[in-house]
């Protein structure tokens, strides 16, 4: 038996090695074999031919019993007695192949079709991923490390691995890399530079598809690389910047500043941002615009994040609302305190634009406050004031003040679609509160509008941002100039003054659905007129029967008509209104309603006989006769 | 004396207890769990077309229901890879509807405390409701059905 103890090279050392002869066959044994960070243990060479003679040694047709993958390969080979010079082949687990060839200005190792599944027994925690794929691999390590590197270029293909949940995953990757590495003091120096060309990675929540590149540099020392520069650059995405180190036992991420351009982040918004901070809204939200963020991690926790946004808008396409474009600054910190300072330049709901206006808060992980807000609407202004969140086992709660200073209604129902109307809109809201699911207001808001008021108050947003959305509010409207109301709705026209009261109003997709809603004639002394199309209107609204037989005769001899009264009741429930007239409860002897009694020359009464009326009916009336120029038809 | 008291204060400790228990359990006896409000249709005709784009992945084992009355993303190695955040998205989509839906129910019985109860409830009834082969989170971990 022959000890030849260890052979080194950069890179490859061979411990313990022994070789035992017998009459033209021998047994190599090998007690390590250590390439770079992996070392393999116990190997046995059987040469079914072994010759050794002044020009070389040489094994034949050789078997290896060692772990897997090269458990009962196949191994030859031929070095010179001196161990400068010699070839080695082996075949691997799954048909792949291993050739060495050492020479005098180094060695190259080429490894073709490895299959990545024969990896497991030498790296478990890498196992523990499931890793498949074919490497190819040429690795040239030079016999004087210095100054010349050792060099690798690897491919990868049908890569694919995935966590035992599959929250971390990758499949039918095909990637190239190339890496160079020097002997230092403390491991290697490293270079590399991968261009990943095809398939896809999940990690959880996010899904990122082929292509990008990597180019890196570092330090790999013992179990750990240390990161000193990565660019890693996604087309039309961004590029990302980071240095840090990783355990290359665990694959855990130690320390780590991380550096994120993100070029066009309707793009990047969709992909990155999305999924992490609002995955309910994913497929509504938009995004325009540049970011640059920063973050910091310590022992694999994110300790600081900042970003810097340029031209930023943010949208929700289910509710046709856009905010921004925005810039400003974002930062937090664990454990500590973030805040933000956006100026955002307007933004848009439906058809109603907003002004220019800017966001300062500040906030830890149990509360935030938010300087005072305006926001230019049309030509008033959304004030919000003194607001400040907290957090409860339920969420976040806040509470603040809002007023709307006023803005003019011709502006506003034109930009909200509805026939153009006088007046204004203001509100002092002196306590609004929200809660998960909830937004209440205590106060008023008020339209000055037709010449009278209309107060809306208790006004609650129930689940604001999702389906069910829905709000709630109380009503009143005072001294309404009829006129005014029914020239804006191109009703006909009526002159004098109602009052109205909704109670338990409630609109879902601002649409009502409930409430119960009485309008009559306000006290005082006042015109009251009605004209005849106004009366055919209500006529095609509360459908036959409402002006009876007799006054129709009188209704094709006169334009208008005098009234004393009008009263009118509504309770909307389950998509049915229930009416009722001046007098409620009261029918009359013919089963019929009275909604408008007549009073002076010539006089009319307008009675209504149908007191369940289907609410989108109604409405489709109401749009019908306001809408079109209708020249009234009298019978 | 103190003895005495400690005789006299147990008993009385567990009848407290059970009054406010049955009480408590008996007004919420009394909710109303398929009450209607235009809301809770919105919520449910929306969870109701979220089921069929969710249906495969309930069977295939990659979503179950949680007995916390939520969605959970149980096994996302049976979903296809470009798929899975998509799903991911139908998930907190589906839980934030079902939050609402629980705050809902509860207010539309003008008792807003009865929420975590009214989830308790769908819980069971989601995980009673859900057909064989689905996965459910029952008190020894996950089980199929």
């Amino acid at each position: 038996m022959l000890g030849i103890g260890r052979i080194q090279y950069p890179g490859l050392v061979l411990d313990d090695l022994k070789i035992r002869l017998s009459e033209g066959s021998a047994t190599v044994d090998i007690g390590a074999l250590t390439l770079g960070s992996v070392s393999v243990r116990g190997l046995e060479l059987r040469c079914a031919v072994f010759e050794w003679n002044a020009e070389q040694i040489r094994c034949k047709r050789g078997s290896l019993r060692a772990p897997e993958p090269l458990s009962d390969a196949r191994a030859e080979f031929a070095m010179s007695p001196d161990g400068k010079s010699g070839q080695l082949t082996v075949g691997l687990a799954g048909g792949g192949r291993l050739a060495a060839e050492l020479v005098s200005d180094g060695l190259t190792i080429r490894i073709n079709g490895f299959d990545l599944k024969f990896l497991k027994p030498w790296l478990p925690d890498f196992a523990a991923l499931s890793p498949k794929g074919t490497v190819d691999c040429a690795l040239k390590v030079p016999v004087n490390a210095r100054p010349i590197p050792a060099e690798l270029a690897c491919t990868l293909t049908n890569g694919a691995f995935s966590s035992g949940d599959g929250r971390q995953a990758g499949e039918a990757l095909a990637l190239d890399l190339v890496a160079s590495a020097q002997p230092v003091a403390d491991g290697w120096n490293w270079k590399t530079q991968l261009d990943w060309r095809q398939g896809g990675l999940y990690v959880h929540p996010i899904y990122v598809p082929a292509p990008a590149r990597l180019a890196a540099q570092g330090v790999l020392a013992a179990d750990r690389i240390r990161v000193e520069n990565m660019d890693i650059a996604m087309a039309g995405v961004g590029v990302v910047r980071a240095r840090g180190d990783l355990s290359l036992a665990s694959f855990a991420i130690g320390d780590m500043e991380l550096a994120v351009e993100a070029e066009d982040l309707a793009v990047f918004g969709p992909r990155f941002l999305a999924p992490l901070l609002a995955p309910a809204l994913a497929d509504k939200l938009t995004f325009e615009g540049r970011a640059h963020a920063t973050a910091t991690l310590a022992m694999g926790r994110l300790t600081t994040v900042a970003a810097e946004l340029a031209g930023v808008s943010i949208g929700h396409s289910g509710f046709d609302f856009v905010l921004g474009p925005a810039n400003g600054v974002l930062s937090w910190r664990d454990g500590g305190s973030g805040s933000v300072q956006l100026d955002i330049s307007g933004g848009r709901w439906q058809a109603l634009y907003f002004g220019a206006f800017g966001i300062a808060a500040r906030a830890d992980t149990e509360s935030a406050t938010v300087e005072p807000v305006v926001i230019p609407v049309l030509d008033g202004r959304l004030r919000l004031e003194d607001l400040a969140w907290h957090r409860e086992a339920g969420g976040w709660y806040g509470e603040g003040r809002a007023a709307i200073d006023p803005i003019a209604m011709p502006r506003l129902s034109a930009a909200l679609g509805l026939p153009v109307m006088g007046g204004a809109l203001s509100a002092v809201l002196p306590r609004v509160r929200v809660r998960p699911g909830e937004i209440a207001a205590d106060g008023e808001i008020v339209i000055a509008i037709f010449d009278g008021a209309i107060a809306i108050t208790d006004l609650r947003l129930i689940e604001p941002f999702g389906v069910g959305a829905y709000a709630r509010a109380e009503m009143k409207a005072q001294g309404i100039d009829l006129g005014m109301l029914t020239d804006s709705f191109d009703f006909g026209s009526i002159t004098g003054r109602i009052d109205a009261r909704i109670h338990r109003l409630e609109l879902a997709n601002w649409r009502p659905v409930g409430f119960e809603a009485r309008v009559e004639s306000s006290p005082g002394r006042y015109r009251r007129r009605i004209s005849q199309r106004a009366v055919q209107n209500i006529g095609t609204l509360g459908g036959a029967g409402v002006v009876n037989a007799i006054q129709r005769s009188v209704l094709k001899y006169f334009d208008s008509f005098g009234y004393r009264r009008i009263g009118l009741s509504c309770v909307l429930k389950n998509g049915v209104c229930r009416m009722d007239g001046i007098e409620s409860g009261r029918a009359r002897p013919d089963g019929g309603f009275l909604i408008i009694q007549g009073g002076g020359i010539p006089a009319l009464d307008v009675v209504g006989y149908n007191r369940r009326v289907d609410w989108d009916e109604l409405i489709t009336r109401l749009g019908r006769v306001t809408a079109v120029e209708t020249a009234p038809v009298v019978e | 004396m103190n003895r005495v008291r400690g005789h006299l204060e147990k008993p009385s400790r567990i009848l407290a207890a059970l009054v406010f228990a049955l009480t408590t359990g008996l007004a919420f006896a009394q909710a109303n769990l398929d009450i209607d409000t235009p809301a809770i249709r919105a919520l449910t005709d929306a969870m109701k077309a979220r089921h069929t784009e969710l249906t495969p992945f309930y069977e295939s084992g990659a979503v179950g229901q949680a007995a916390s009355g939520n969605l959970v993303l149980r096994d996302a190695a049976q979903v296809a890879l470009p798929q899975r955040g998509r799903v991911n998205g139908l998930i907190a989509a589906e839980n934030a509807d079902r939050a609402a839906l629980y705050r809902e129910i509860a207010r539309a019985n003008n008792h807003p405390e009865w929420e975590a109860d009214i989830r308790a409830t769908f819980a069971a009834r989601f995980i009673e409701r859900a057909p064989q082969g689905w996965w459910v989170e029952g008190a020894n971990g996950w089980v199929r059905k």
